[in-house]
């Protein structure tokens, strides 16, 4: 009877030691680099439309602590590092893209030429030459492209019947590629672009909004919504109640299409947003979220196929395994033909969640989130 | 009237009579609504709600103690866990609990709650009659269900963000065994003979089965309803029959409560109920079923035998939590 005892201590014991030391130990390091590009500030931009100075980096930070939770009882770690382009080296094997549009061109075929084993995440740029004519096999996206954006604005306009749009741009390259975007889903959806404006900011507006708006937004023929691309935040914020037609704005302001919004609650995205804003003291904005899904990309794939090299987690993220929860209330995974993530895009304004696109209605033979963005035909080169 | 349908009126007047005089205490369904910070109470003989009290921030969690003289309801935003006196309807105290409790469980033996701090990656285990916490043990990110076996011996708790269920001992809140489920796991329930957990997946759309012994998965089962896409069906709130081989699982924005043989783990109906179909309780006799419907904000009555819903009522805004008392 004692020998069983003892036994049973013994095997109790075992166990007890098995567990506690994968518990303590993380025997395997995952080293990520974070390029982020240097925060820079329009002289038009109001002050409460300043873009955060750690904006991305905040989000990734977030994750780190989060993924190593999960790590501790698996047996691994994760860690972040940021890094300039030049510091970039061969060692640096998972590398996440924080680059404004500008940086986005410079680098981005330059660091996933020459580093063409490193694992790439960007997480900022929407430029949709990366999803369809200059993909790069090394290169994911958590953040959506500007078409996947269009399409769900656009499905919006279309379930409400809004088919004559009036389209203002800012002068940043990144505007053009906005509203190139919204032509691509305008000649999809049949949406009749009845003017298309350069905003050039030639008077002020803090005096002279009111008057002046309307008459900038005064068109050959009526329009029923106004879709406004404003990338340096300098004038889009004077469109909202002032158009010359009674027309709701979308896009950069009003209505928007967003990745993340501090207005987002359900599927457990109230947590998040409240430990974003214990550690950081602000919203958590679409760039934090993007930088913070690529993390978690990481860790989930770490943690389902305990392979932790480059080549292995790439692969365990293009596979059918990999579905990510992600505060959206479905499964994100990564579209084979241009390891694009895809998820829902949140339609929201300043105070409130409207919903979520794909809307009902709109289908694909895959899954309806397909429904945003290029698609399969439309294929890498 | 011929002898035999004489003795099935006489056989049904005395189950009529027979039931009344076993049920005289009315049956109360209480459910938390996460966005009014309040309780409805429904009478279930009525099936209306017959009152509506005031609770703290954001209720979730709800459970009764065993005699069901009080019950504990987790206000997540009040980061408090309050004592309801349910004979007065008053609040008469709160533990400790923690920052964020979304959810509890209580131990057997009436004596230990616990609670999962979804915002610190913590159980806190919180000793009833002292109002103290005994300790914090580590967890996953964002732990979430929980479930004590009946024997008290386990204590498991999951977590959303970790993908994992946590098992620990409840004599020495040691933290024995931590095995991987499908992605955002929500609900635990222990058999009725502690052999087998089930766990359900959120995103992964999936209930795992394991036995408790060895921590080890049985079974992992799928759903699959017509006309629904699959990544719409996402299973939240378990609860097995303790006297017929049965679970319900309900499938949140896919509508359905599912119906599985719980001998051979095939899913034998989908009941269709309100949207976002959320939490699950059994009636006194679990001959009723009832599901929490957030979206809709209503509760959906079902009769476990045949699997219809027999009555729909509306209560607050975001109903979460669901008990029979």
């Amino acid at each position: 009877m004692k020998v069983a005892k003892l036994h049973i201590t013994i095997f109790i014991l075992f166990f007890v030691l098995m567990f506690s030391d994968s518990h303590a130990s993380s025997n395997q390091s995952i080293h990520i680099a974070m390029i982020s590009s240097e925060n820079i500030s329009y002289p038009g931009t109001p002050n409460h439309l300043v873009r955060p100075a750690n904006e991305g980096i905040a989000g990734a930070q977030l994750a780190i602590p989060e993924a190593n939770l999960t790590g501790r009882f698996l047996g691994y770690s994760l860690s972040l590092t940021n890094k300039t382009p030049s510091e970039l080296t061969e060692n640096d094997k998972i590398v996440v893209l924080n680059l404004n549009e500008k940086d986005a061109i410079k680098y981005i075929p330059q660091l996933t030429m020459r580093f063409s084993d490193t694992l790439f995440i960007n997480v900022r740029s929407q430029n949709n030459q990366w999803r369809t004519k200059r993909c790069h096999l090394n290169l994911f996206h958590t953040i959506p492209s500007f078409s996947m954006q269009a399409d769900a604005l656009g499905q919006w306009l279309l379930q409400r019947r809004m088919q004559k749009l009036f389209v203002v741009k800012g002068e940043h390259p990144a505007d053009v590629q906005y509203v190139d975007s919204i032509k691509r889903m305008a000649k999809r959806f049949k949406i009749d672009i009845v003017e298309e404006k350069i905003w050039t900011g030639d008077f002020d507006l803090r005096r002279v909004a009111y008057k002046e708006v309307p008459q900038f937004t005064k068109s050959h023929s009526p329009y029923n919504a106004l879709f406004v691309s404003d990338y340096q935040r300098e004038f889009g914020y004077a469109l909202p109640y002032n158009t010359y037609n009674q027309a709701p704005v979308i896009g950069d302001f009003g209505l928007q299409a967003v990745t993340w919004h501090h207005t987002i609650e359900q599927w457990g995205a109230l947590q998040l947003q409240n430990r974003f804003i214990d550690t950081f003291n602000r919203n958590m904005t679409s760039l934090d979220f993007t930088a913070y899904l690529a993390i978690r990309a990481i860790a989930y794939a770490a943690q389902i196929n305990q392979a932790f090299d480059a080549l292995s987690l790439s692969d365990t993220m293009l596979s059918e395994q990999f579905v990510l929860a992600a505060y959206k209330g479905r499964k994100l995974s990564f579209r084979p033909q241009n390891r694009q993530l895809r998820m829902p895009i949140a339609l929201t304004h300043d105070s409130g969640l409207l919903t979520n696109a794909p809307l009902e209605g709109f289908l694909h033979p895959i899954t309806d989130l397909d429904t945003l963005g290029h698609d399969r035909h439309e294929r890498c080169q | 009237m011929n002898a035999a349908n004489k003795l099935i009126l006489i056989l049904s007047i005395s189950t009529v009579l027979f039931s009344t005089s076993t049920f005289a205490e009315p049956e109360f369904a209480y459910v938390t609504n996460e966005k009014d910070d309040t309780i409805s109470v429904i009478d279930l003989d009525s099936y209306e709600v017959v009152k509506t009290i005031n609770v703290g921030e954001r209720p979730r969690g709800f459970v009764f103690n065993q005699d069901h003289s009080l019950a504990y309801i987790c206000a997540s935003d009040s980061d408090r866990i309050q004592i309801l006196d349910v004979a007065t309807d008053q609040i008469i105290g709160e533990l400790p609990s923690g920052d964020d409790p979304e959810t509890i469980a209580l131990h057997p033996n009436n004596k230990i709650m616990y609670t999962a701090n979804e915002d610190d990656a913590l159980l806190t285990v919180i000793d009833i009659p002292t109002q103290q916490v005994i300790t914090q043990i580590d967890v996953g990110v964002e732990p979430e269900g929980l479930a004590v076996s009946n024997a008290g011996d386990i204590v498991v708790a999951t977590s959303e963000t970790t993908n994992m269920v946590h098992w620990i001992y409840t004599a020495t809140n040691q933290n024995f065994a931590n095995t991987i489920v499908g992605a955002r796991p929500r609900s635990a329930y222990f058999t009725k003979d502690d052999s087998k957990l089930w766990v359900s997946a959120e995103i992964g759309g999936t209930v795992h089965v394991f036995d408790v012994k060895t921590q080890t998965e049985l079974k992992q089962i799928n759903f699959s309803i017509k006309g629904i896409h699959k990544d719409r069906i996402q299973p939240v709130g378990i609860v097995l029959l303790k006297e017929a081989p049965y679970a319900f699982v309900a499938l949140g924005p896919a509508n359905h409560v599912a119906v599985i043989n719980t001998d051979t783990y095939e899913v034998e109906d989908y009941i269709l109920v309100g949207r976002r179909v959320w939490q699950l309780g059994f009636d006194a006799n679990e001959s009723r079923l009832l599901t929490t419907n957030g979206v809709s904000s209503d509760v959906s009555v079902i009769d476990t035998q045949s699997h219809k819903v027999i009555k729909t009522i509306k209560v607050g805004r975001f109903p979460w939590g669901v008990a029979v008392k």
